[in-house]
């Protein structure tokens, strides 16, 4: 039997499809967003509409993104896997497995089907020390 | 009669409530006087407080009382919860709380609480009496016992009722709420108030005695309470930027959250409104679109039930879905589960509206949005669940299993994290058939795609390239972002955040889309551009390591869109993404395009490679130059255009060739050669500080001689010319024009400001308040001369050092004109040194200066002049200065 993830994998893609073809995200697309994702849904969108998602990319290859959170504070999320320093995270996905994903996480996502993340491009040396959590707002 | 007087009355006014215990006390009806005395003394003793005396004025007194409590409750009459409101209760905190308690959780209010409901009866009935207006009977007023009146009160009669009812010891007290329902509610005789109220008394039948006076004071006390504002809460923790736990922010409007909380909660109360509804059995077969399906097992993951069902043949669409051998996952949500309580074997109908996914790698179809959904039994009756045992839990996703947004990369099997920082999931480009070359892709839309990857690497594409330019960027690492990044050195910062003039391109793919590029060359020289623009333009080339930077929108870049625009529709036919090569779009329906997206290529000469083939595409749609003259008639306005014309006349701020805006007049043959009269002679071409001068341009312009540029994609704004970003500004050699010939407009009426224009006047008055001259160094113009230390007839020049015996001299002179076609209009024209001096010669010069009148009447012109100011207010005159073309 597929995972609960397979099926959010196969929603985010619709999403950026239908997106790319007429630059909106219709009501029953954000409905399953809902419907899969529950309130955390609500939540990442809100950060989308903010345009709280920024990918830094380094000349190296590598790339991570930056979410400003609710309160103001800047999460790091890892392009290579599902992990975010947020509280959130931790209990509900980590811990209690109640969610797929956090958030901030799955602002990343719908941000990058809808193209509203912000780019930056960041040098190596700079990029290293977001990796390596030595940066003040990163965690 | 007291108990007539008890009688309800559904119409009456909101009434406040006296303090409890009032019709406590006296429990025989010798004692009543007394009480009603003690009760009626207690309240008003208190009441005069606030007011004035009440003795005396008891009928103002109570309308004042009435209008205070009735400002308290609730307009609503017959209310249960105003009844409940304005309570008397046991503590003053409870006071301004407006919630119905149910008397289990407040004893003590129970116990406060004695005959409540007769005495708000009797008190009811006597506001009723005040607010109707109507004079009082005398017989009712004879009832009312004031402090000072003897007469008998109607409330007092009801307060002995109620004494005498306390007596009865009835069953144990009902819920509070429920007595003042009856209360509100009750409007029969009193044969029904007798019967209900022994229980009511019951409950304050501990405290007999004591509560008359102290009642009193604590309705009073309620009354003003509620009628106070309630003070700020100090001390409450006021949340913090860091407290993101409990703050609740407001979703922006018009967004796509603000969308789904609408959505939402439309949804929750559709559930709602269906789950009661559909609990009077709603039959499946009534609705073709109901799912009918059996369970075969369930999982729970994240807060999700997954169940595995099977759709029964029976209904229509369960069959449409795949008939009985297709398995379909069915996804509820705790609520809907929890309301379902549904395992494996149940039945299941979900009604619409559900939503369908289908999963591209596995064969399941995937039901969402299963809100409405019912459990059957074998009658197709519709039964509450019965409880289960819990699903069990699907592990967690390994987080290393990322989702992929794009359709085309082949999904990898999920794999286990190396050591390695390349993520396991490895993607390959999308290939065309048509290109022989596998790696270079067509479509620019395909590499913004390919960012979207964890593991995009930089794609090659082929475009045609429509422009080449030069643009000021500012370094990517802005100080803004270097503050988030940590501890930088500012210094860098500051070197990082400096605008350098790169080359960009301007690229269009076979489909139509445009994308700009920026090269990582900066404009070391103007060889670089020139170079590349004649290499690269108009050629299809391969773009190497194409990594995407930004994505621009209309209204975030207007100027790259109004170049856009100026390539649009395009040459050739796009190409429909995804289309064989038959497919083509007519280019004339098609729509400019709303973004674009800003790449950067590999650094160096190879990330723009020439393809080998025609000399020039198809697609590329060169600038072609046009006339001054059909430009300012048939260019719109705000549309881009080239041409070429001679430079007559420069203002700039100030001589550094890198100073960055400056007015520009030009002109070409066709506005030289046309009638008088009918077009203008020169255009006004503004060059604003993003357009980016070549060195030798700007060498050029800061010279006073004469010059030729072609300008290449500027903007036409009325009549005027605007070179702004993407603009290019190349020079030309001087031909064609003698600029010793050039004609400019004459001055008239409807000359405008900021233009050139010719004029002859006789001078008529000077501005001799500006009228000066002073020496100035023969060899650097500085006027910083200073005499000579030692020899009185030399000066010594400030600047360049140099020893001047005969100084040059400048003059300022501002003269009036009277001119021909300007009656009305006073001119002032400020002089050019060589027509100073030729004025001058002709008036006589004197111990102290020239004389005014030697200078009145002197002809000039015809001058070429350039157009300070127009005003028309208060009078309509002009202020001119002097050029020379």
């Amino acid at each position: 039997m597929s995972c609960l993830s397979a099926v959010a994998e196969e929603l985010l893609r619709d999403i950026k499809r239908v997106f790319a073809e007429t630059s909106k995200i219709p009501d029953d697309l954000l409905v399953a967003l809902k419907f899969v994702f529950g309130s955390t849904a609500l939540q990442a969108l809100d950060l989308v509409d903010h345009r709280s998602v920024t990918c830094l990319s380094s000349p190296s290859g590598r790339k991570v993104f930056q979410v400003i959170g609710g309160s103001g504070k800047v999460y790091t999320c890892y392009a290579s896997c599902h992990y975010c320093p947020c509280p959130a995270f931790t209990f509900s996905v980590l811990r209690r497995g109640d969610s797929l994903l956090c958030k901030h996480i799955l602002a990343v996502y719908l941000s990058q089907a809808t193209q509203l993340s912000q780019q930056e491009a960041v040098s190596d040396q700079q990029m290293s020390d977001i990796l390596s959590g030595k940066t003040r707002d990163s965690t | 009669m007291p108990l007539r007087k008890r009688r309800r009355d559904a119409r009456a006014p909101p009434r406040a409530f006296p303090p409890a215990g009032a019709g406590e006390g006296a429990k025989r009806r010798a004692g009543r006087s007394t009480e009603r005395r003690r009760f009626a003394e207690g309240f008003w003793e208190t009441h005069s407080k606030e007011e004035d005396s009440l003795c005396g004025q008891p009928l103002k007194a109570d309308r004042q009382l009435v209008q205070s409590a009735s400002s308290t409750a609730h307009s609503k009459q017959g209310e249960r919860q105003e009844s409940v409101l304005i309570q008397w209760s046991s503590s003053d905190s409870e006071l301004s709380d407006c919630e119905p308690k149910p008397p289990a959780t407040n004893a003590v209010t129970r116990r406060r609480l004695p005959c409540y409901q007769p005495v708000h009866q009797s008190y009811s009935s006597y506001l009723r009496m005040i607010t109707t207006a109507k004079q009082p009977q005398e017989g009712e007023f004879e009832n009312i016992e004031w402090d000072s009146d003897s007469s008998d009160h109607d409330g007092s009669v009801e307060i002995s009722d109620c004494d005498s009812i306390t007596e009865e010891q009835g069953d144990s007290a009902e819920p509070f709420l429920g007595d003042a329902v009856d209360i509100s509610d009750r409007s029969s005789g009193p044969d029904t108030t007798a019967s209900v109220t022994p229980a009511r008394c019951d409950m304050n039948s501990e405290q007999p005695g004591r509560n008359v006076g102290r009642s009193a004071s604590d309705w009073v006390r309620c009354v003003q309470a509620l009628l106070k504002t309630p003070p700020k809460q100090e001390g409450r923790r006021f949340r913090t930027p860091e407290d993101s736990a409990k703050k609740k922010r407001k979703f922006l409007r018009g967004g796509l959250a603000e969308r789904l909380s609408k959505l939402q909660s439309r949804q929750r109360s559709a559930v709602s409104f269906w789950r009661h509804q559909s609990s009077y059995s709603t039959h499946p077969g009534t609705n073709p679109s109901a799912l009918v399906l059996e369970m075969l097992s369930v999982q729970e993951e994240c807060g999700l039930q997954l169940a595995l069902c099977r759709p029964l043949e029976t209904h229509l669409t369960s069959r449409s879905l795949g008939g009985a051998s297709e398995e379909l996952l069915v996804l509820f949500s705790k609520d809907t589960a929890v309301h379902l309580l549904a395992g494996p074997g149940d039945t299941v109908c979900v009604f619409p509206p559900w939503q369908k996914l289908t999963l591209k790698d596995q064969s399941h179809t995937v039901i969402l949005n299963t809100h409405f959904s019912q459990r059957l039994v074998h009658d197709s009756k519709v039964v509450v669940g019965i409880p289960r045992a819990a699903p069990a839990v699907c592990p967690l996703y390994p987080l290393t299993r990322l989702f992929s947004l794009t359709d085309r990369s082949d999904p990898a099997p999920q794999k286990t994290p190396t050591a390695s920082p390349v993520p396991p999931r490895q993607c390959r480009p999308a290939l065309r058939e048509a290109e022989a070359d596998r790696e270079v892709c067509n479509s620019l839309l395909e590499v913004t795609e390919a960012r979207g990857r964890a593991d995009w690497s930089a794609r090659h594409v082929q475009v045609v390239v429509q422009r080449v330019y030069c643009l000021n960027i500012a370094d990517p690492s802005s100080p803004i972002l270097l503050k988030n990044r940590g501890p930088q050195s500012t210094s860098q910062a500051q070197m990082m955040s400096q605008p350098s003039s790169r080359v960009c391109l301007l690229v269009q793919d076979s489909c139509g889309v445009f994308s700009e590029v920026q090269l990582h060359d900066s404009l070391a020289d103007d060889g670089n551009l020139r170079r590349y623009a004649s290499e690269w333009e108009g050629q299809r080339c391969v773009l190497r390591g194409v990594k995407v930077v930004q994505r621009l929108t209309r209204a975030r870049s207007p100027w790259l869109f109004s170049l856009i625009d100026s390539l649009w529709p395009p040459a050739t036919p796009p190409q429909a993404r995804g289309a064989s090569q038959g497919s083509w779009e007519d280019p004339a329906k098609l729509q400019a395009p709303a973004f674009c997206y800003v790449l950067s290529a590999d650094h160096g000469e190879r990330a723009v490679q020439v393809a080998p083939g025609q000399p020039s595409d198809e697609l590329y749609q060169p600038a072609v130059a046009h006339s001054l003259k059909e430009i300012l008639q048939g260019v719109p306005h705000s549309q881009r255009c080239t041409f070429t014309a001679t430079v007559v006349h420069k203002r700039l701020k100030s001589t550094d060739p890198g100073q960055s805006e400056f007015w520009l007049f030009v002109t070409d043959s066709s506005l030289q050669t046309g009638q008088e009269g009918e077009q203008q002679r020169t255009v006004p071409v503004y060059v604003s500080s993003s357009c980016v001068l070549l060195q030798e341009v700007a060498r050029t312009l800061s010279q006073p001689s004469a010059c030729r540029l072609t300008f290449k994609d500027v903007v036409k704004e009325h009549d005027a010319v605007l070179c702004v970003e993407r603009s290019l500004l190349q020079l030309e050699p001087l031909r064609d024009l003698d600029p010793s010939l050039i004609q400019l407009d004459q001055l008239g009426p409807t000359t405008a400001t900021n233009t050139l224009c010719t004029l002859r006047g006789v001078i008529v008055s000077v501005d001799e308040g500006t009228a000066s001259s002073w020496p100035t160094c023969t060899l650097c113009d500085s006027d910083r001369l200073e005499k000579a230390p030692g020899n009185q007839q030399e000066f010594l020049c400030g600047l360049c050092g140099a020893t001047v015996d005969k100084p040059a001299v400048k003059m300022h002179l501002e003269v009036f004109l009277s001119c021909p076609p300007l009656s009305q209009c006073t001119v002032k024209v400020k002089l050019l040194q060589d027509t100073i001096k030729s004025v001058l010669n002709s008036a006589a010069c004197g111990q102290e200066g020239y004389e005014v009148e030697n200078v009145l009447g002197v002809a000039l012109g015809p001058l070429a002049a350039y157009v300070r100011v127009v005003s028309r207010q208060p009078t309509f005159w002009m202020s001119l200065e002097e050029i020379s073309l």
